[in-house]
């Protein structure tokens, strides 16, 4: 049996609008518009499919890493409803403002304590930090090779097949397990569960790991450094063009048109 | 590393199809105004085969030391052996910054890489600038998809930061430049990397890269369907540019994903960009904010796409685009 490990992060919905956000009075955090729902990140969604679709053909085992502090549990759940085995919640007050670098750490080392381990699946990128770091950092952790940006995964005995993006088309990286793989969209979107999973899934229990159960003495100290956050500037000069019809809309548009590209 | 004993700042340059990524001219101008503000030497570390040329193009750009790793084997970017030479000649050479191009191969090497150097990497940074008290290097770069920028610093050298295309002016070259070619040695040894590359498929673009190109007609969810693409394609083809999308169009398989404007697709900065039935969201607009002129057509007046536009139509792209093409095929070109 495979045994798939998926580390799926809660960040805020990314589709919130930008220009209600906002910068708390000291400059180190981003406040998000009020009422903005935590989501599962939206490539986490995309490698918890991958893992899902092996488990369509194979049999295996799915369990769900998620590292934080407060974690929103009904939210995290909706990885059980679609069909994951196992939700283990990594939660404590130190966990709560980690770089690329802690991250990767303390994942790595639940993935350690988890022992069996066949294919980590992590998202191309968190929708937050934008990062695209923790997947490699704990494949370089544990020593196992990573493969970024699928689009698609194979497994065949004791192989992995990835197809990876590419500016300009994909490769296919074969490689033997344990192997650590960043899922791009392309993947797939994540399926919907059923009324009854859903329900089944919230009354399901949950392991919850602190430093201490994951036997951590000290958590690895930020690496990167933020100094300051800021809004962005926004150009809202824009010059709408106006018109009767869309004939004439079209005419003043092309006047401009051949403007800029004359 | 030891802080005092960290030197120079070191890119990777991009050695692709036998000359240079257009991403190295902007490494070596951002490289150079933050190797002058220490006070210190640019190198770039050219990895391929064949890349004598090269190697002088980069000292015409600004470069005084050109590390050259060629190598037959070294034709295509593959991770393990990259990963292999570059932490060798951060060890030996021990840098004070270290910058690579945010493109596939920064994105793929770089995570690693800094793992590998046990250091902190800042990646996609569109401003970096040296403090002088410090001696830091501050990056900046956006955050939570651009809706925010975020200014950070790295304790541990070499300071790593992949640099963000196009958003920096490429450097001039000048062919009167002297500068310095070493190469250096380095053996591959296939039996300890672990991934094979099986194979790859080019995709085949037809004319014009995206990238490259000066005018982008580029659609969203607003087109509807695979079929009216083509008629974005048809002004496309008119006006002499190239076809985009959101990353709706591509989910939605109207486009090929290597044709995706944003965050997670191609940044590009075209002299003008077309963007129809496209909302505007922050992660779109991060891959296509640097084009000269915006037109946004959309028949939703509350779009974000007209906070961000130069120039905006509100209006159905069904009922404006036909008479748009009329006019164009009778404009001289
Ligand atoms: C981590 C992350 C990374 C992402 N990366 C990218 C990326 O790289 N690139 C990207 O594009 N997106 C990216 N996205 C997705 C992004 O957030 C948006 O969901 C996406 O850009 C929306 O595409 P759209 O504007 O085409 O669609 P929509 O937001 O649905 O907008 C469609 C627009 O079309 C208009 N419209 C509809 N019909 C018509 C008509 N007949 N005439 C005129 N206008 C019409 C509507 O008014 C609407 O404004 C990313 C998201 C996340 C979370
Ligand atoms: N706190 C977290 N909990 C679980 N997985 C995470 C966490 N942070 C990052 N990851 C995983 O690492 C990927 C890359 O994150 P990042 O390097 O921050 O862009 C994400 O898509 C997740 O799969």
């Amino acid at each position: 049996m495979l045994n798939i490990v998926v580390c799926v992060k809660q960040v805020y919905d990314p589709e919130a609008p930008a220009s209600l956000f906002q910068i708390s009075s000291d400059g180190k955090k981003a406040i998000p518009p009020q009422g903005t729902p935590p989501v599962l990140s939206p490539f986490d969604e995309n490698a918890l499919e991958a893992a899902l679709r092996i488990k369509d053909i194979q049999e295996a085992k799915i369990i769900v890493l998620s590292m934080g502090y407060k974690l929103a549990k009904p939210i995290l759940k909706k990885t059980l409803a679609v069909g994951a085995d196992e939700l283990i919640l990594l939660e404590d007050k130190q966990f709560e403002e980690l770089d690329s670098y802690g991250t990767a750490h303390i994942l790595a080392c639940a993935i350690q304590q988890i022992k069996n381990f066949d294919i980590i699946l992590c998202g191309r990128q968190a929708a937050d930090t934008d990062a695209g770091q923790v997947g490699s950092g704990i494949a370089e952790i544990l020593q196992i090779p990573d493969i970024t940006l699928a689009r698609k995964v194979e497994v065949s005995s004791d192989k992995v097949q990835v197809e990876r993006l590419m500016g300009d088309g994909y490769e296919t990286v074969e490689t033997a397990m344990p192997v650590l793989i960043t899922a791009s969209n392309e993947i797939g979107d994540l399926r919907y569960p059923s009324m009854r999973k859903s329900l089944a899934a919230q009354k399901m229990g949950v392991t919850s790991w602190d430093s201490t159960q994951l036997g951590l003495e000290t958590v690895a100290d930020n690496r990167v450094k933020l100094q300051k956050l800021y809004l962005p500037e926004r150009n809202s000069n824009c010059q709408l063009i106006n018109g009767e019809n869309p004939e004439e809309m079209a005419a003043k548009l092309t006047d401009v048109l051949a403007g800029v590209v004359k | 590393m030891e802080l005092n004993q960290s030197k120079g700042v070191i890119f990777l340059a991009e050695f692709r199809n036998q000359g240079l990524a257009e991403i190295n001219a902007e490494l070596a101008s951002v490289g150079l105004k933050i190797a002058r503000q220490l006070g210190e030497e640019l190198s770039a570390v050219l990895i391929g085969s064949g890349t004598t040329n090269s190697a002088q193009e980069l000292i015409s750009l600004g470069v005084d030391k050109v590390y050259l790793i060629d190598n037959p084997d070294f034709t295509r970017y593959r991770s393990e052996p990259y990963l292999a030479v570059m932490s060798q000649i951060c060890q030996e050479l021990q840098p004070n910054v270290l910058l690579l191009g945010h493109t596939e191969v920064g994105r793929d090497l770089g995570p690693r890489l800094a793992f590998r150097l046990n250091i902190g990497l800042v990646p996609n940074c569109i401003d970096l600038e040296m403090v002088s008290e410090s001696g830091n290097v501050q990056m900046t770069r956006p955050v939570y998809g651009g809706k925010t920028i975020g200014i950070f610093t790295v304790e541990n050298r070499p300071q790593m930061a992949t640099v963000g295309p196009k958003r920096f002016e490429p450097a001039p070259k000048d062919h009167t430049r002297q500068g310095e070619i070493i190469s250096f040695p380095y053996e591959i040894d296939e039996t300890s990397f672990k991934k094979k590359i099986v194979d790859f498929s080019e995709g085949c673009v037809e004319g014009v890269k995206l990238e490259d190109a000066e005018i982008i007609v580029s659609g969203g969810r607003g087109i509807g369907c695979a079929e009216d693409f083509e008629k974005l394609k048809e002004l496309a083809q008119i006006l002499g540019g190239c076809i985009g999308g959101s990353r709706a169009a591509v989910d939605n398989e109207w486009l090929p994903s290597n044709l995706q404007v944003g965050i997670t697709g191609k940044v590009v900065s075209p002299n003008l960009y077309i963007a129809i039935g496209i909302s505007g969201s922050i992660q779109h607009m991060a891959g296509c904010s640097a084009a000269k002129t915006i037109i946004a057509i959309n028949r939703d007046p509350e779009a974000q796409i007209f906070k961000m536009a130069h120039f905006g139509v509100v209006c159905d792209w069904r009922k404006i685009l036909p008479p748009i093409l009329e006019i164009c095929k009778t404009l001289p070109r």
